[in-house]
């Protein structure tokens, strides 16, 4: 295929067709992504226009292309704990003039998986992945409309397990940490259990916890979860330099949002203050359904179990209450 | 990880390998071709009056369906488009290797022999400006990339052939991400052929660097559509399949005097003592009478290797590069490399 072949295209998935990597692609020509995850949009449009055309390429087709992109730099990125408030974040952005949001969106999570789960003693393939994920970025960063001025990237959580690797390739992309009390994050996670604490692969999340597949199959939800999220504070706690920004769930206001805002060098509007403060009263993930926001800390710490209780204790709280210290001298300072 | 079976288990079409002309108008110091006849004889171009023969007869003798031109430089040859519509009337397809330097130039020829021409091979140093430049002088890279450019728009499929040195070890995948980049449908990695101990020293791998890169390599090809391989010189201890095309009967090397010989990769090699790898003179002889003894020296060579690698395999030896690489050993065993001393 030839790479004009591809306007109007973008990168869906990053999937494996007889052995190979790859991508999946999706004609996604006047569609944009209004859903606050990528993969809703997805959903939303194979289900309305089954019609859409989707093909698989290798990475080589990528690479070729991305020196035709017409993209839009990253403005900044978002990283998180889970339950913590960084859809809301997200949709906060997506209320810009001219933003692209890309929320968790698949091709480029599931690469930076692959740092996880394809390796090699080389580095051969985590060196090619770094390139590839960069390249997804670009793709799905394209103005399509011509007016786009701001791109957002939110990663899945496990993702700030390799942000080590996605630093370099964007060094001077300001980035946030939003994070949240380790039992009510627990909580959260337990009462509606999410992807990455069911994935069957347990390669990402023995990475994380640093074990093995058959320890983390062994653990009950709850340790798991709290030694993941341990992991996340003790990453963006190691990692976290004057290009980072970190922010407490029980911090978020419209306020705070602004704040974020000129952390990535957007000064917002006040039609745009108003939408996002709008918003900021909503579930933020859920696009058709418009419930109410509910402030719920209370009830999550109420409806924490003992176990709940002893797993943050032993594996969460310490580098929670770490990151927090760090928190609060960055903003001293 | 197995590495050889990955890379030698095809050998393309039944092919005639030609030198077109002994001359260059680069100078890489690496290059394996006697400086001599790069460089001070006179300027020779394969006849195309003996190519029309030569081509003929290996169809008959050897079922060719395709001839590939190296040198030298054979987009030097004054009748470049001669050659391929020689090739073209006998309905079998080219390739050749070129540096790309005079693309330009040829391109009339390779547009209008388009269906002849089923790729083209170009020789790269580094993946930027400076790393290739410094090893074929200014202006290389960027003629070079013109080329390739040329090439895909045009649909050419092109292959990319790039020589591991020492100093690119550690860019294989950038290596890799630039091939693609350009559009080849080929990225062909070639260990150093060596010229003397001192380049071997300076640029040449060693046993476990080599093994390494060709797990690296490996690697590559599973992830990239384009075609990824090592064109020659892997470590290979298999002793029951024939190690490279030519020892295969798959490539048949003319040099430009039009003698029949054994490998293109032996032919013409700097500082060579021996020319057993020479068969016949093609001038004189049928290309069926040549190729008889092509064959007899192949198996000759095959049963050397095979008894060489057998022997240091019982004395539990493991073999060093010179027995274990097939360019190598039969570097040394014709004779090419006298500078080299001792084998394992």
């Amino acid at each position: 295929m030839v790479f004009t072949d591809l306007k109007g295209w973008l990168p869906i998935d990053a999937v494996v067709v007889d052995g190979r990597p790859g991508l999946a692609w999706m004609e996604l020509d006047g569609v944009d992504f209004l859903e606050p995850f990528f993969q809703q949009t997805i959903d939303r449009v194979k289900s309305e226009q089954p019609a859409r055309r989707e093909l698989f390429t290798e990475f080589d087709t990528l690479v070729q292309l991305e020196q035709t992109f017409d993209s839009v730099p990253p403005t900044g990125f978002i990283f998180h704990s889970s339950r913590c408030g960084s859809t809301l974040l997200a949709n906060a952005c997506r209320a810009l003039t001219g933003a692209i949001v890309l929320s968790e969106p698949p091709p480029v999570d599931k690469l930076i998986a692959r740092f996880i789960t394809d390796t090699d003693e080389h580095g051969t393939k985590a060196k090619l992945y770094s390139i590839f994920v960069r390249g997804v970025v670009k793709a799905l960063g394209q103005r399509r409309t011509g007016d786009e001025r701001h791109l957002f990237v939110k990663f899945a959580c496990c993702s700030v397990s390799q942000i080590e690797r996605l630093q370099p390739l964007w060094p001077d992309v300001p980035w946030v940490f939003l994070y949240r009390d380790p039992v009510e994050t627990i909580v959260s996670n337990i009462q509606h259990p999410p992807s990455w604490l069911l994935d069957e692969d347990r390669r990402v999340l023995a990475s994380i916890t640093g074990t093995s597949s058959d320890t983390v199959s062994a653990m009950t939800m709850e340790e798991l979860c709290a030694r993941a999220v341990g992991s996340f504070y003790s990453t963006a706690n190691r990692v976290a330099n004057n290009r980072a920004l970190l922010l407490n769930y029980n911090q978020l206001s419209v306020a705070e949002i602004s704040k974020v805002m000129q952390f990535f060098g957007v000064r917002p509007a006040a039609t745009e203050m108003e939408t996002i403060a709008r918003q900021s009263q909503t579930y933020s993930k859920s696009f058709s359904e418009k419930r109410t926001f509910v402030a719920d800390a209370d009830a999550k710490q109420r409806a924490a179990s003992d176990h709940v209780r002893e797993m943050a204790a032993r594996w969460a709280n310490g580098p929670y209450q770490l990151l927090e210290q760090k928190r609060l001298e960055t903003q001293t300072s | 990880m197995e590495t050889t079976s990955q890379f030698s288990n095809d050998y393309g079409p039944q092919r005639l390998s030609v030198e077109l002309a002994n001359i260059c108008n680069l100078h890489c110091s690496y290059c394996f071709r006697s400086e001599e006849n790069l460089y001070s004889q006179r300027a020779e171009f394969f006849p195309v009056e003996l190519l029309r023969r030569v081509i003929d007869e290996a169809r008959e003798a050897a079922q060719i369906t395709r001839v590939s031109f190296t040198g030298g430089e054979p987009t030097l040859h004054p009748q470049f488009a001669d050659v391929l519509d020689t090739v073209a009337a006998a309905d079998l397809q080219a390739s050749f290797v070129t540096n790309g330097w005079h693309f330009e130039r040829t391109w009339p020829a390779l547009a209008a022999h388009r269906e002849t021409i089923s790729h083209v091979a170009f020789s790269l140093d580094g993946i930027d400006r400076e790393t290739h430049d410094r090893w074929r002088g200014k202006g290389s890279f960027e003629r070079l990339v013109r080329a390739f450019s040329r090439c895909y728009v045009a649909q050419l499929p092109f292959a990319i052939k790039i020589i591991v040195r020492r100093d690119l070890v550690h860019q294989l995948e950038q290596i890799a991400i630039f091939a693609a980049r350009m559009g080849a449908a080929a990225l062909n990695f070639v260990h150093v052929m060596p010229t003397s101990s001192g380049f071997e020293n300076s640029l040449a791998l060693n046993r476990d660097e080599q093994r390494a890169v060709e797990q690296e390599i490996a690697i590559l090809a599973r992830i990239f559509k384009m075609k990824i391989g090592i064109d020659v010189g892997y470590y290979n201890l298999d002793v029951h399949r024939a190690p490279c095309a030519p020892l295969a009967g798959t490539n048949m090397n003319v040099d430009y005097r039009g003698r029949l010989t054994l490998c293109c990769n032996l032919s013409g090699f700097r500082g060579a003592e021996a020319e057993s790898d020479v068969v016949a003179d093609l001038n004189i002889e049928s290309f069926a009478s040549a190729l008889t003894k092509l064959r007899a020296l192949a198996a000759t060579q095959l049963e050397r290797r095979r008894a060489a690698l057998t022997a240091l395999q019982a004395e539990g030896i493991t073999p060093d590069l010179y027995a274990g690489s097939p360019c190598l050993f039969c570097l040394q065993s014709c004779g090419k490399i006298p500078w080299h001393h001792g084998v394992h």
